[in-house]
């Protein structure tokens, strides 16, 4: 009884370091951009730039329309990952992703959030950011 | 009229050694030594003729014993004529000048080819010094200068692809180490430089909108102090962050419808130096 106490014990204290030690910092930049373009075209670029050489990054970058309740609703999502293997001779510090979602609906908000997530020296990091609501024009600017 | 005439004689015989023994006027010979301090080329240096040292040397000798003969047969004059005695000490004197030229001409011609020697010397070793740190930067730097060639390489591919004017940097760090640029076209065009500083990293992006755009750049750096670009004829806020590897900085820089950032971890004297150099190519 007295040794599941310590073991309890020991299990509580590993569980509060942990959630006590600072968060590993990889990632120095995440941004996220969104773009409209012409007949309701929408550009979305999301990148991810590390302090150092990643074994991982991964890009999610979701698409979401304003809904006329003032909710926001997901439409679309792209997501990219690299990994330090598929790559073995290039620096794998960061990572730039494009897009265009097309037919979207002319005169709607939309937004971007990103999801900026890095793997390096057996640590992680992710990082979420997010663009101001966009309308969807038929012209370009 | 027979003194005023060897003193001409004189002045006109210390000239003509000169010429003989080295086919030149004292003037030129002076004017050699000086170009001959300057560290003139070899081809440039004047080349005494076979045994012209020797002969000048000789004929100073004779000259100073005829002079010397001369000036016994004087000073038995001047005993008798005395009211002379005035002029002959002021062409003494001048005659004493003169082979002090003659002598002076001789010892710079010496000390000038010896400096010359010496200067060439160095000169040489200075020249071999610089080819050398020429070499030596080639050779030290093999993994560099391809580095400065790609980097170059990637400002042009920007200035091309991307059609914006492109930042370049204007000081690079030694430790600096540029490995590749990403650049994307569509929606937007943008342009990420990729570089390695030590373990670090270090960023340029490079940046048009053409269009609406909304942007958001997630960062944990704050204002930290602000730096004058004298190209750029812009003040630039430096944003700091302190974390676990080392200070990291990042500064942003808009330009009409561009926009750059230059962000990465290094010292703050290197990023600060960075910022202030970098400029647009048009």
């Amino acid at each position: 009884m007295k040794k599941a106490g310590r073991i309890a014990a020991l299990l509580t204290a590993a569980v509060f370091l942990l959630a006590a030690a600072p968060p590993a910092r990889i990632i120095s930049t995440a941004t996220v951009e969104l773009t409209s373009l012409e007949n309701g075209k929408l550009g979305i670029l999301i990148e991810t730039l590390a302090e150092e050489e990643c074994e991982e990054i991964v890009n999610i970058a979701v698409l979401e329309c304003r809904q006329k309740d003032g909710s926001w609703k997901e439409v679309a999502r792209y997501e990219y990952r690299a990994e330090k293997e598929d790559f073995p001779t290039e620096d794998l510090s960061g990572m730039t992703n494009t897009a265009v979602s097309e037919r979207q609906k002319i005169g709607r908000y939309y937004r971007i959030r990103g999801i900026h997530c890095a793997w390096a020296g057996g640590q992680s990091q992710i990082v979420s950011s997010r663009t101001e609501p966009l309308q969807a024009s038929r012209c370009s600017g | 009229m027979d003194r005023a005439h060897e003193t001409y004689n004189s002045e006109e015989g210390a000239e003509r050694l000169l010429k003989e023994a080295f086919g030149v006027d004292e003037d030129r010979l002076l004017g050699d030594f000086l170009r001959a301090q300057t560290e003139v080329k070899d081809p440039e240096i004047l080349q005494s003729p076979d045994g012209g040292f020797e002969k000048l040397v000789n004929a100073i000798e004779e000259r100073h014993l005829t002079a010397a003969g001369r000036q016994t047969e004087r000073e038995e004059e001047k005993e008798s004529e005395k009211p002379l005695s005035s002029f002959r000490g002021a062409r003494r004197r001048r005659l004493a000048w003169k082979a002090g030229i003659v002598a002076a001409a001789v010892a710079l011609m010496m000390l000038g080819m010896a400096i010359t020697a010496g200067a060439k010397k160095n000169y040489q070793y200075s020249v071999r010094q610089r080819d050398s740190l020429k070499n030596d930067m080639l050779l030290s730097n093999v993994d560099t200068l391809p580095e400065e060639d790609r980097l170059e390489e990637a400002y042009q591919e920007i200035s091309g692809q991307a059609c914006i004017p492109v930042l370049r940097l204007g000081y690079v760090p030694e430790r600096l180490t540029y490995l590749k640029t990403e650049i994307v076209k569509n929606p937007v065009i943008r342009a990420t430089m990729y570089f390695r500083y030590g373990d670090r990293r270090f960023h340029v992006v490079q940046q048009t909108r053409e269009a609406e755009t909304s942007v958001n750049v997630i960062s944990d750096r704050m204002d930290y102090e602000s730096v004058y670009n004298e190209l750029l004829k812009k003040e630039i806020v430096i944003r700091r962050v302190k974390t676990e590897a080392g200070e990291e900085y990042s500064a942003c820089i808009v330009d009409g419808d561009s926009y750059y950032q230059l962000s990465g971890g290094m010292e703050e004297e290197i990023f600060r130096q960075i910022t202030e150099n970098v400029y647009l190519e048009n």
